[in-house]
């Protein structure tokens, strides 16, 4: 059962962490500083997977990104372009009634089980 | 340090060539975030372990998933190629080569020779390519068919998860940047060895006091030997100066690399390069005609310089491709 909860959870989890990346990129955020700014929120993204997802992202012209050299270490900086700030309201709406949707659902069962 | 290299090695060389540097540069910096000033070698692989196997990390960045197998076998199979491609190609050169042996007729001359040679390479290549790959397919099919593993966090041959330990014991190891002095050393006894070897065979020395080549013809060439010595050495003096791979190095080595193949194609060329008493002496001792055992030294020396054309032609590559490489 373990096995399977856990693919389960990743699954669920997946489609989830793009929305939550996007939402903390209004202001530049590089690789770590985001890792940090999710995990804040209880929010644990894999290495392997962060990266990779933000390349995309920035493939797709949702964030585009920039290297600082000025410190000691370049960083690259991440940040929503004007395009990935519509596809991030627009998918944060879809979000916000899908769970609406999914708690009426999870709430009407309970009241099923009470019945 | 040298762990994180290895480690972003493992991931980039998965990936296409023109995104290689960046992935490298960003993974470089973003592990670095993660550590300490002055990290210990613990706190590093705990680093490495929380990114996780890079063969997966490559997968993420890839995109294009490969439907026919699973990524693990098809990663190891497209590694594999890679580390077996240059084996392939110098067993393509040594099949065309010994099949001319059977083909060569003493009507057709040199000339025809060299472009049988050419067309049968070619046709070698094409045929051992799609046996690699019929066979290759034919074994991976089977192995998703007996059920390797196929867990995304596991290694498809051992089952087991990666961990930081598993660096370095990769077949791919990291192409380093730097000139070891044992390959500097290597370079030197070659060119002394092969310089040694041609002035012997140009003062008339063989089996039983037969000279194998035509002396004067040898002889001919000893100017451009001598230049070509010159040109290897001071190559090799450059070389131990940089002790690094870097553009320029690489061209030069490139330049020197299409000089001696010039050189040596124009010298294998030469139809009365092999001393006729020889001729006689093998056509004697083997018991086969004259005009059969002609070939034989011809087909020799042509296995030679085609084998010496690849090496030099992967060296020229790899340098370029060494100096590319960044100091991550």
């Amino acid at each position: 059962m373990g096995d399977l909860l856990h693919s389960l959870t990743t699954e669920l989890r997946r489609g989830s962490l793009t929305l939550a990346v996007l939402s903390q990129l209004k202001s530049p955020q590089y690789g770590y500083s985001l890792v940090q700014r999710l995990d804040e929120y209880g929010m644990k993204i894999d290495q392997s997977t962060l990266y990779p997802l933000l390349r995309r992202l920035e493939k797709q012209d949702v964030v585009s990104s920039s290297w600082d050299t000025s410190e000691s270490r370049p960083r690259k900086y991440y940040v929503l372009s004007e395009y990935g700030e519509e596809i991030f309201q627009e998918l944060k709406v879809i979000w916000q009634r899908t769970t609406e949707d999914l708690n009426a659902l999870l709430e009407g069962e309970e009241n099923n089980e009470k019945d | 340090m040298k762990k994180i290299d290895q480690y972003i090695h493992e991931v980039t060389y998965r990936l296409p060539s023109k995104t290689q540097a960046d992935v490298a540069l960003e993974l470089k910096s973003s592990i670095m975030d993660m550590l300490p000033e002055d990290y210990t070698e613990e706190e590093e692989k705990e680093v490495l372990a929380e990114f996780g196997d890079p063969a997966k990390m490559a997968r993420q960045y890839r995109e294009h998933p490969s439907t026919l197998f699973g990524q693990q076998v098809y990663d190891f199979f497209i590694s594999s190629l890679k580390a077996g491609g240059f084996v392939f190609l110098v067993m393509a050169l040594v099949i065309a080569v010994t099949g001319i042996m059977a083909a060569y007729t003493d009507e057709s001359g040199l000339f025809a020779l060299i472009t049988t040679i050419s067309w049968d390479l070619i046709g070698a290549i094409f045929n051992l390519a799609a046996h690699v790959f019929f066979w290759g397919m034919l074994v991976l099919v089977f192995l998703e068919w007996i059920g390797v593993n196929r867990d995304e966090n596991s290694s498809a041959l051992t089952g087991k998860p990666w961990k930081p330990e598993d660096l370095g014991h990769n077949i791919t190891a990291p192409v380093n940047k730097s000139i070891s002095k044992s390959a500097i050393y290597f370079r030197l006894f070659w060119t002394f060895a092969l310089t040694i070897l041609f002035i012997t065979a140009a003062n008339g020395i063989g089996p039983d006091g037969i000279p194998v080549f035509k002396e004067d013809v040898l002889r001919s060439f000893l100017p451009f030997v001598v230049l070509l010595v010159a040109a290897k050495l001071a190559v090799i003096v450059y070389k131990w100066r940089q002790r690094h791979w870097n553009r320029t190095l690489a061209i030069v080595n490139a330049s020197f690399h299409f000089l001696f193949l010039v050189f040596l194609i124009l010298f294998a060329s030469r139809s009365s390069l092999f001393n006729p008493a020889f001729m006689t002496y093998l056509s004697e001792r083997f018991d086969i005609s004259i005009s059969s055992i002609q070939v034989y030294p011809y087909v020799m020396l042509w296995v030679i310089v085609l084998s010496i054309i690849s090496s030099v032609v992967y060296d020229s590559i790899v340098a370029f491709k060494k100096a590319k490489i960044l100091h991550y």
